[in-house]
């Protein structure tokens, strides 16, 4: 229905064509190669875009533009009107407009020197400083696909422009067009014209130079008036300026009179009358004044919008055009096209269009004044300016709505061509590559003040970088506009969440949750939550023991284990409800106790670890001044008494070697018995493992402890090998649920081990291992390794499981929460983690409001049950609202195990019962953060936090809003799988 | 190896004053490059027999004529020199500052005492054409030499090497107004070529009237005591006009003269376009005046992008060396700032284009043709492609194909002796001769004698 609006072309008709275009190409298969080549070459492609600016200010939304060989061929609105078998690019959310067309341009025409020296010069032609092979990619990196060349520009008449395209394979649009005059004082005083007669004789002498008009205003419009005068003379001699203008009379080409103050204006429009050619004006920051002169005589003004790149040397007398200037021309029926003025760079048309609004022309006129209306100025309307069918395929592919600030180019297309694409620049590293913009009516930070009547969020590098009104835009920042209605809050927590797939039962306290869960993230289900709105979740196993079960969040999106859970915060969820009171404050008081203990040997470990450690550095450096301090004694008695010492040192070092000899001789050194380590590479790891095993041997049977510090879990394995002394090779064998994996290694020196890990089926691995260690089977280490029982200082105490997660909470990692609903429950919870200093928070919780001040005070929040929206006695209640009202910061759960998927939906039911959306809103994100201690990192829209956004349709949490679009890390959730 | 080449030095020296017949010597030395592609271009054990000035046989059992002399030097390599296509050393000035000068003519500005010529001979260059530099528009005609002789004339090669025009990379000129200027002086000449031929077309109408009427008629122009042309039909080129072929070469100035002699395409005609822009110009210029088939483009490395123009052209090319990057193009790019080096000579060869390379000897830049050519090896080209730039194009170029660049049956005597692969760092030029006369001989070089081994 729309596409007919349009009006392009009927799709009938391509339907009707497509028979035909078959006919053709078998008739050409047929009729020889050349016709056929010919037919193979013809290429039709789609540009799936949410809007196209197919020409000036008219647009189709969600539309496809159809691009037949480097021709425009049609836009249409409805993907059903696609032709059949089209190849079709999805851009998404860009916006295409046509090229941008630049009415003047400083490619060239600047040089001052290099004149012709003429002040007069109709036959000089722009065309011949066309480059066809200069690089071009900054042009197009602001859109401008084809521009208007200028002749030389500070000469009364300086020649011939021309208009040529930035690429392309027919990029030369009009050879000779317009003819340019300057009436600007630059042209005045052009100096005297010299011709040097040669060979110089009696009857050709040399001459004084002619001198050349125009010294005034006055001079250069008599000069101009003269001119047809002047074209009709006959002269005694050749004269290349009046073979020029010979041409350019009988032409039909405008002419562009370069005119700024009134009285320029005014000459331009005599000349152009005299002369009887259309009137181009180029500059004219006042011409809204000759509004109605100008319409009357239907001239066109190319207007110069002042731009500064830099502080101009304008005078203070400068006055900015009129704030209507535009609007006045526009209305009076002047087509105006845009340039930028001389202080900032010509290219940057977007902008110059963007101020012009300033001006009084609306956003869809200026969109036309730099792409339509000059190339109907410049004579080039056929071929650019608009994307109607037939006109060749140069588009720009913006990341937004072309004439607002947050949009840049990301891609440029000339006949169908990707000529400039904004990532490749990305691969070069020159570019920011992962920012985004997402920008809506109404932005709701979490914390602090939303943002109403539209606000834009930037995401980078996976956080928000920026939220206001308006923030920056990188180049190449992708832009999400979701429209006046739209909302945008952080990404939701689940204080206890679960996904359809994946259910923790009970876990041992060494695994990492989160790590376990992040095997299971290729599932669709995961996807489901996130896209709901969920995109952080705590994950709990379901059997808590008395020390406590060590839970993690994660990130529902994630999928690289470091982005798709937070591993150095730990969440250590404990059952305080029911059961006997005394017997249970005893038990807490004991796992307290226990972990206190457990962490105050760590505490002393890392004390006297880092007290070791400076001691080391002191030692190494004053070993190293007493070593100099020596060897500068040494060298001041060398002086005297070297030979001497020489000779007695030599003794010295004999008798040494003597009795190390003899030592090494009553002592036997086992070859493998050690600890031998190893760096294993291969292609399939992410990066080397450090080996470590713990070899000994008796006769033939080998026995290895294998372990590997890079390892957190700190596992090892003990395997039975074999020895073969004779050839001094061990050989271990495992077999895994991978396959049979075998370790050989040959020693080939002395504590050198060559050594091939072989995984069946996988792949081999070679790598060295060394002995660091030697255990003497029945001696200790050999004379001369005395400095080898290196003293290594205090080490790791022995880790207790148990207690991890509690060491954390006592190093201020991490937070505690407790199921426990009776007041005196919470009053016990209460006074003892207050008396440990450790953070608390509540899960259930259902007297907490009977609490007293002081016992409030050491909570941090509650969670509420997932069963909210209750029915009590006759009335529906949400007990969390009442939490909420008595001023608990109040989280939300699914109870881990239904899935986290409809938390959002159950709360927006809430609001109907006395749940503030408000207070929903900040239980699902801020508070949430808070409850567990990640107030730092999520649950609220600001500089430094994840980049966990979600889009709703309308306000938050209401009946009847959807989750649009969902962002994890800065990275958007895919609607489909 | 030293004592050889002394040795070596001392049998040339002993040579030089054997008698023989003038413009006759017979060489028979380890190995010859005849540089003859077509046939082998290396001879082992070969003689080579010059007779009268010219190659009378190279081969490897070749018969030696009673009346030459023949030398032995096992150890020796006959090379037939290196050949400079373009240059502007060896004159006063290379520039003239009037910029449509077609006139001028290299042999007036050629010095032969110019230390660049005996320099050459000594690196073993035996032809180099020398013609105006690249600031004018229509710079003057230029000669190909060889470097030795007291005058001009005694070194010419060829007097008619062909005409320089610049389409571009003028000193303060940009490119348009570079190319309107020739334009102008085209239109101008045809506009005054149109007002003569009118004249002279009245005249003789006026003088049929009046022999008609039997009166007398002043008789035409006739020789005036120089060499210009007076018979009628000198303009050949462009559409018909009234009294065209009634125009005599005696009827036009000098530079009217030499610009028809262009268009006529009496000459050849260098043009020099140093950037690719220019090369599309030149040859979009040679094609509308229907003149490609007498053009040499004459680029820099600049000009590699119009790669493709050069080689639908059909028409040789001379690469002049940037005398900073020599062969290379460097360029940045703008939005990324990284450098791109691209070689050129193996863009050139890659597309198939002959091209002619060059030294900036007697300048300031890369100054030996045997690096260049090492030069284009290091960058992949092989060793026949890379010394047919500096021997049979140019010769080729210059129409001297038969004569110079190949030691065949039939060419130039000129060859040179060396005591080692002419592209070693290490070689020597031993002698250079020059139509079979020897015009260089390391050991009465005085001035390379006096470097090595000191003294004043």
């Amino acid at each position: 229905m729309l596409s007919t609006l349009i009006g392009l072309r009927p799709v009938s008709q391509i339907r009707r064509r497509m028979p035909l275009a078959l006919l053709a190409a078998s008739f050409s298969f047929s009729a020889g190669p050349d016709l056929f080549s010919q037919d193979e070459a013809e290429s039709v492609r789609a540009y799936q875009a949410s809007r196209i600016y197919y020409d000036g200010g008219l647009a189709v939304d969600n539309g496809y533009l159809i691009v037949r060989n480097g021709q425009v061929e049609q836009v249409i609105a409805d993907a059903s009107e696609l032709p059949p078998f089209i190849e079709v690019e999805y851009l998404g959310d860009a916006v295409l407009i046509p090229g941008l067309v630049s009415a003047d341009s400083a490619i060239s025409g600047l040089s001052a020197f290099g004149r012709s020296d003429r002040s007069m010069g109709a036959h000089r032609l722009a065309i011949d400083e066309f480059d066809p092979y200069a690089d071009l990619t900054s042009l197009l990196s602001r859109g401008v696909t084809t521009y208007y060349m200028s002749p030389t520009r500070d000469r009364l008449i300086g020649g011939r422009g021309a208009v040529v395209k930035t690429a392309g394979s027919d990029r030369i649009l009009k050879k000779v067009g317009d003819l340019r005059v300057s009436l600007k004082s630059s042209a005045w005083y052009p100096g005297a014209l010299v011709e040097a007669p040669l060979p110089p004789s009696a009857d050709n002498p040399i001459k004084p130079g002619q001198p050349q008009p125009p010294e005034s205003r006055a001079g250069a419009l008599l000069a101009l008036r003269q001119q047809p005068d002047y074209v009709a003379a006959e002269l005694s001699d050749f004269n290349i300026h009046q073979q020029g203008m010979r041409d350019y009379l009988a032409g039909q080409e405008p002419l562009r009179m370069v005119a700024d103050s009134d009285g320029d204006l005014r000459g331009a429009l005599e000349i152009a009358q005299l002369w009887g050619k259309p009137l181009v004006v180029d500059g004219g920051e006042h011409a809204d004044r000759w509004a109605q002169h100008l319409a009357e005589q239907q001239a066109a003004l190319i207007f110069k919008v002042p731009l500064f790149s830099q502080v101009a040397s304008l005078p203070d007398s400068w006055q900015p055009p009129a704030d209507d200037a535009l609007r006045k021309l526009h209305d009076a029926g002047v087509p105006v096209a845009l340039a930028v003025g001389s202080y900032a760079s010509w290219t940057l048309l977007l902008e110059a269009a963007t101020a012009a609004q300033g001006y009084g022309l609306t956003a869809a006129e200026a969109l036309a004044a730099i792409t339509e209306i000059p190339a109907e100025i410049l004579g080039v309307a056929e071929r650019v300016g608009t994307l109607r069918p037939g006109r060749d395929a140069d588009f720009l592919v913006m990341t937004g709505d072309p004439l607002s600030q947050s949009a840049s180019v990301a891609r440029v297309y000339v006949e169908g061509e990707l000529v400039w694409n904004v990532a490749d620049l990305e691969e070069e590293g020159e570019r920011n590559s992962d920012s985004t913009v997402i920008r809506a009516g109404t932005i709701w930070t979490g914390s602090g003040a939303t943002v109403t009547g539209g606000g834009e969020v930037l995401l980078r590098d996976g956080k928000v970088v920026a939220v206001g009104k308006s923030v920056p835009h990188p180049i190449g920042t992708k832009v999400v506009d979701a429209g006046e209605d739209a909302h945008v809050t952080p990404g939701f927590i689940d204080l206890r969440g679960a996904v359809n797939s994946f259910r923790l039962s009970r876990v041992d306290p060494k695994v990492d949750v989160g790590l376990l869960a992040a095997g299971g993230r290729f599932q669709r289900n995961w996807q489901a939550v996130a896209r709901a709105g969920i995109t952080s979740m705590v994950l709990t196993p379901s059997s808590w023991p008395r020390e406590g079960a060590r839970g993690a969040l994660v990130k529902t999106a994630g999928v690289l284990p470091q982005d798709s859970y937070i591993d150095e915060h730990e969440i250590v969820f404990m059952n305080y409800s029911g059961g006997d009171a005394p017997q249970r404050e005893e038990g807490l008081e004991q796992t307290l106790r226990g972990a206190k203990s457990y962490f105050d040997k760590w505490e002393k470990y890392r004390k006297d670890r880092a007290k070791w450690e400076k001691e080391q550095v002191d030692k190494t450096a004053s070993d190293q001044l007493e070593a100099e301090a020596a060897l500068r004694k040494r060298l001041v008695q060398g002086a005297v008494e070297l030979a001497p010492q020489k000779e007695k040192k030599e003794e010295e070092s004999d008798a040494d070697s003597e009795d190390s000899g003899e030592d090494e001789s009553q002592q036997k050194v086992d070859p493998l018995n050690g600890l031998w380590e190893g760096t294993i590479e291969h292609e399939m790891l992410p990066e080397p493992i450090t080996a470590q095993a713990r070899m000994r041997h008796e006769g033939p049977v080998a026995v290895g402890v294998f372990s590997s510090p890079d390892d957190p879990s700190g596992q090892s394995i003990e395997l039975e090998g074999t020895w073969n002394e004779g050839e001094q090779r061990v050989f271990f064998s495992l077999a895994t649920e991978f396959g049979q994996v075998s370790l050989s290694g040959q020693i080939d020196a002395p504590d050198h081990m060559f050594c091939r890990i072989e995984l069946s089926g996988f792949g081999s691995a070679e790598f060295e291992a060394v002995r660091t260690e030697i255990d003497g089977g029945n001696a200790p280490i050999v004379s001369k390794r005395k400095k080898a029982k290196k003293d290594e200082g205090p080490q790791e105490p022995k880790k207790d499981w148990r207690y991890e997660g509690l060491r954390a909470l006592f190093e201020g990692r991490g937070v505690a929460v407790v199921q426990a609903d009776l007041k005196h429950e919470l009053e016990t919870l209460s006074r003892i983690f207050a008396e440990y200093k450790l953070p608390l928070a509540i899960m259930g919780g259902s007297q907490a409001n009977q609490l007293d001040e002081g016992a409030r005070d050491s909570i941090r929040g509650v969670v509420a049950p997932p069963n909210l929206v209750q029915r009590v006695r006759n009335r529906t209640e949400v007990a969390a609202a009442d939490l909420a009202a008595e001023g608990f910061a109040t989280g939300f759960q699914t109870g881990g195990t239904r899935s986290s998927r409809f938390l959002p939906e159950t709360l927006s039911l809430a609001t109907h019962f006395g749940l503030g959306p408000e207070t929903a809103l900040r239980g699902l994100t801020s508070d949430a953060a808070r409850l567990i201690g990640l107030q730092d990192r999520l649950g609220t829209l600001a500089p430094g936090y994840d980049a966990d956004v979600v889009i709703h349709s309308g306000p938050p949490l209401q009946l009847g809003t959807e989750v649009i679009r969902v962002f994890v890390n800065g990275k958007e959730v895919p609607q489909t799988w | 190896m030293r004592s050889f080449a002394f040795l070596s030095l001392a049998v040339l020296s002993l040579s030089a004053w054997s008698p023989a017949q003038e413009g006759s010597i017979a060489f028979k030395v380890g190995t010859i490059h005849t540089h003859d592609f077509a046939n082998g271009p290396v001879l082992k054990n070969a003689t080579l027999v010059v007779h009268d000035g010219r190659v009378q046989t190279v081969a490897v059992d070749a018969e030696v004529p009673f009346d030459v002399l023949l030398e032995e030097h096992p150890e020796a390599v006959i090379f037939p020199g290196f050949l400079e296509a373009h240059t502007s050393s060896g004159v006063d000035r290379p520039n003239e500052n009037v910029p449509v000068a077609p006139f001028l003519n290299i042999k007036d500005s050629l010095d032969p005492s110019s230390f660049y010529f005996e320099d050459e001979l000594r690196k073993g260059v035996v032809g180099m054409g020398v013609i105006p530099g690249n600031s004018t528009i229509f710079g003057g005609q230029g000669r190909v030499v060889s470097p030795f002789g007291r005058t001009v004339e005694q070194m010419t090669l060829a007097p008619d090497m062909g005409m320089k025009i610049v389409f571009g990379g003028r000193f303060r000129w940009s490119r348009s107004a570079q190319i309107a200027q020739i334009r102008e002086e085209i239109a101008k000449l045809n506009a005054r070529l149109r007002l003569l031929g009118q004249r002279l077309a009245d005249q003789a109408a006026a003088d049929a009237d009046k022999e008609r009427a039997g009166e007398e008629v002043e008789p035409r122009k006739e020789f005036d005591g120089d060499d210009v042309d007076i018979s009628p039909g000198f303009v050949k080129f462009g559409e018909d006009f009234p009294g065209k072929d009634m125009i005599a070469a005696e009827d036009l100035d000098d530079t009217q003269r030499y610009l028809v002699h262009i268009l006529n395409g009496d000459m050849r005609l260098w043009l020099y376009a140093p950037v690719a822009a220019d090369v599309a110009a030149a040859h979009q210029w040679s094609k509308e005046h229907d003149l490609l088939e007498k053009v040499v483009f004459v680029v820099t490395p600049a000009a590699w992008k119009a790669k493709d123009i050069l080689k639908t052209a059909h028409r040789p090319v001379f690469l002049t060396p940037n005398f900073a990057q020599n062969l290379f193009h460097i360029e940045r790019d703008p939005v990324t700032y990284k450098e791109v080096r691209t070689f050129v000579p193996k863009v050139f060869t890659e597309a198939g284009i002959e091209f002619a390379i060059g030294s900036l000897a007697g300048r300031m830049g890369p100054d030996r043709l045997a690096y260049q050519v090492s030069l284009c090896m290091r960058e992949g080209m092989s060793r026949t492609q890379a010394m047919k730039t500096v021997t049979t194009v140019p010769a080729r170029m210059w129409g001297l194909e038969d004569r110079v660049g190949t030691l065949k049956t039939g060419a130039d005597g000129t060859f040179v002796v060396l005591d080692g692969d002419p592209l070693k760092i290490g070689t020597k030029v031993l002698q250079v001769w020059v139509r079979g006369a020897k015009v260089y001989d390391r050991t009465t070089d005085l001035r390379l004698q006096r470097l090595l081994e000191g003294g004043n």
